[in-house]
């Protein structure tokens, strides 16, 4: 029992006594546990893409009222599960094309880059207490910046194609990959801020009142920055099928274009658990201090619900134009989250030292609700405003086209 | 031949190798993408580096602003600039001469700054909140406060005129 109750840190040091006992070099034995745990931690993630891809789908289906992956036609497993095993195989044996004139090089790596970005940024997520990849006391800001990094395999698949549709979509996302970042890092330094640590193990630890209830803007701030950064509705402009077909990975076939599905799939496994760590608590939840095992259960959950909402949006919410997604980040957004990041600097300084987190959380509360409310009479003022301009305009037109037809008589 | 003995040695190494091949090929390339990917493999090496160093928040900011911003911001200007890709187009002008005085000259004092700098002994261990001593310095009014906010009054002009410049009229 007492094994189970924190069964992957009891495997750990028993993995590492076990190599101990091998009289192996402490220069191995770390060697080896550090590439055990790199492998791990980049292949958990990979395997789960197979449940996670008919997650999705079996929501998509339920959505638009259909039942999704079954086991009705040819053999799929129950409810469909092997579906996905059937796409893979699939995947794998198709031809690989490579378009004339295509920038070889560039359209071989982009591949191996977009994995590769997303399979680095899980060595600083924290499954449970002690399961974490490394403690980087940079933690989140490690996570941005690899996030920065995953820009170019955009920009290289599109250029690297030699596609103008490619281009269009990449040049797209990339516009809006940098105008969504910066709302996005001033929501995560807000958490940062209020932590007083980059650690993503801290920032669980420190929270004691998730997030979410104590910064509910900031949290929504973070959701809309990384939906976008994810090209999913109604941020979905790099992938718009109906205007630029797939967005800038339309030329590649086969494993090729399977890896960046699959990135896609683990960017958005990623900001789901980032989104839970930073504002819901990560690993923490009932019975977690007894048994630290639940840790990447509860992590797991949160994980899936907050998936779950990035669905709904996805399938539900028509597509915005590329000026009014900009026009929402660089007028709305980012003022926001500016005004946001003052605003609790500025109580979080004035709160007297012995508040508890509970106070804290009710301060912060307070703030955000107040900054929700600011905000709500901007936008019905700004919508008001645009509204009489349109009146005017309408009325205008009205008035002129009678002109003209009273003009002949 | 140096024989590296460490694991930090031979890790030193590679992330030079990676550097300096890197900003070789940027200089050699015809094809501008190209040298402006070679840069960003660069600034990876340059980021390597700071991790030896023990300095993990530098590579992140290396990471961020180098490869996130800038790299971006030039391959952007690279594909919004006309015939910058053909191949028959001269890739110099008129001022290469001036150009070559001043990087000979940089290259010069660079050589002579590092080559009188004498490495005496072990470093001192890198103190474990190096990150809290970092920001507290860059706020503290007796530390780089002043230069800190100047930079960022600076940045804020750029904003204004960029938006000034953009502005329809």
């Amino acid at each position: 029992m007492e094994f189970l109750s924190d069964l992957f840190v009891n495997i750990g040091a028993w993995f590492q006594g076990l190599l101990v006992s091998l009289n192996l070099p402490d220069v191995w034995v770390q060697i080896i546990s550090m590439l055990v745990g790199a492998f791990l931690l980049a292949f958990v993630p990979l395997i789960s893409m197979f449940f996670l891809i008919w997650y999705e789908r079996k929501i998509v289906a339920r959505i638009g009222d259909r039942l999704g992956p079954n086991n009705s036609g040819a053999f799929a497993g129950p409810y469909g599960l092997l579906q996905v095993l059937g796409d893979a195989i699939k995947m794998f044996t198709k031809e690989d094309v490579i378009p004339d004139n295509a920038d070889r090089w560039v359209f071989n790596i982009a591949p191996m880059v977009v994995m590769a970005a997303a399979v680095l940024t899980w060595a600083v997520i924290p499954f449970g207490k002690g399961v974490i990849g490394s403690d980087l006391n940079i933690g989140i800001f490690y996570i941005l910046a690899i996030g920065s990094a995953g820009m170019f395999s955009v920009l290289m698949a599109g250029w690297g194609s030699n596609n103008k549709y490619a281009l269009l979509a990449a040049l797209r996302g990339v516009a809006t990959l940098v105008g969504y970042e910066i709302p996005q890092v001033l929501a995560v330094t807000a958490v940062v801020m209020v932590t007083g640590s980059f650690s993503t193990q801290q920032i669980v630890v420190a929270q004691d009142v998730p997030y979410l209830v104590a910064m509910p803007l900031t949290a929504l701030l973070f959701l809309a920055s990384i939906l976008s950064e994810l090209g999913r509705r109604p941020f979905d402009l790099v992938e718009a099928d109906s205007e630029i077909v797939a967005g800038y990975f339309i030329e590649y076939s086969g494993m090729k274009f399977g890896m960046f599905y699959l990135a896609e799939f683990m960017n958005q496994l990623m900001v789901s658990v980032l989104f839970s760590t930073l504002f819901l608590g990560g690993w923490r939840g009932p019975f977690v201090d007894q048994a630290p095992v639940l840790g990447p259960l509860w992590l797991a959950i949160k994980a899936m619900l907050v998936m779950l909402v990035i669905q709904l949006f996805q399938y539900t919410l028509p597509r915005l134009r590329i000026d009014q997604i900009l026009a929402v980040n660089w007028k709305l957004l980012t003022p926001l989250a500016l005004v946001n990041l003052c605003a609790l600097a500025l109580v979080g300084k004035a709160l007297p030292e012995d508040v508890g987190p509970w106070g804290q959380a009710g301060a912060f509360l307070l703030t955000n609700g107040a900054l929700a409310l600011i905000l709500l009479g901007i936008l019905a003022w700004a919508g008001r405003k645009a509204r009489q301009r349109e009146e005017v305009l309408r009325s205008a037109v009205v008035t002129s086209a009678s002109a003209e037809e009273t003009a002949p008589a | 031949m140096i024989v590296p003995h460490t694991v930090q040695q031979i890790l030193f190494i590679v992330f030079g190798i990676i550097t300096l091949g890197g900003a070789v090929m940027v200089v050699t390339r015809r094809n501008l993408f190209h040298a402006a990917l070679f840069m960003i493999v660069s600034f990876f090496g340059v980021a390597g580096l700071y991790v030896l160093l023990e300095a993990p928040f530098l590579a992140g900011v290396q990471l961020f602003i180098y490869v996130g911003g800038i790299a971006i911001l030039i391959i952007f200007a690279i594909m919004l600039t006309r015939d910058m890709m053909n191949p028959n187009v001269v890739a110099r002008n008129s001022q290469w001469v001036p150009a070559l005085v001043v990087s000979l000259l940089l290259c010069a004092v660079l050589v002579w700054i590092a080559g009188g700098y004498h490495f005496e002994g072990t470093p001192d261990p890198v103190p474990a909140h190096s990150l809290e001593i970092l920001g507290q310095t860059l706020v503290a009014p007796d530390g780089l406060a002043l230069p800190f906010e100047v930079a960022s009054v600076l940045l804020l002009v750029a904003i204004i005129g960029a938006v000034t410049i953009a502005r329809e009229r």
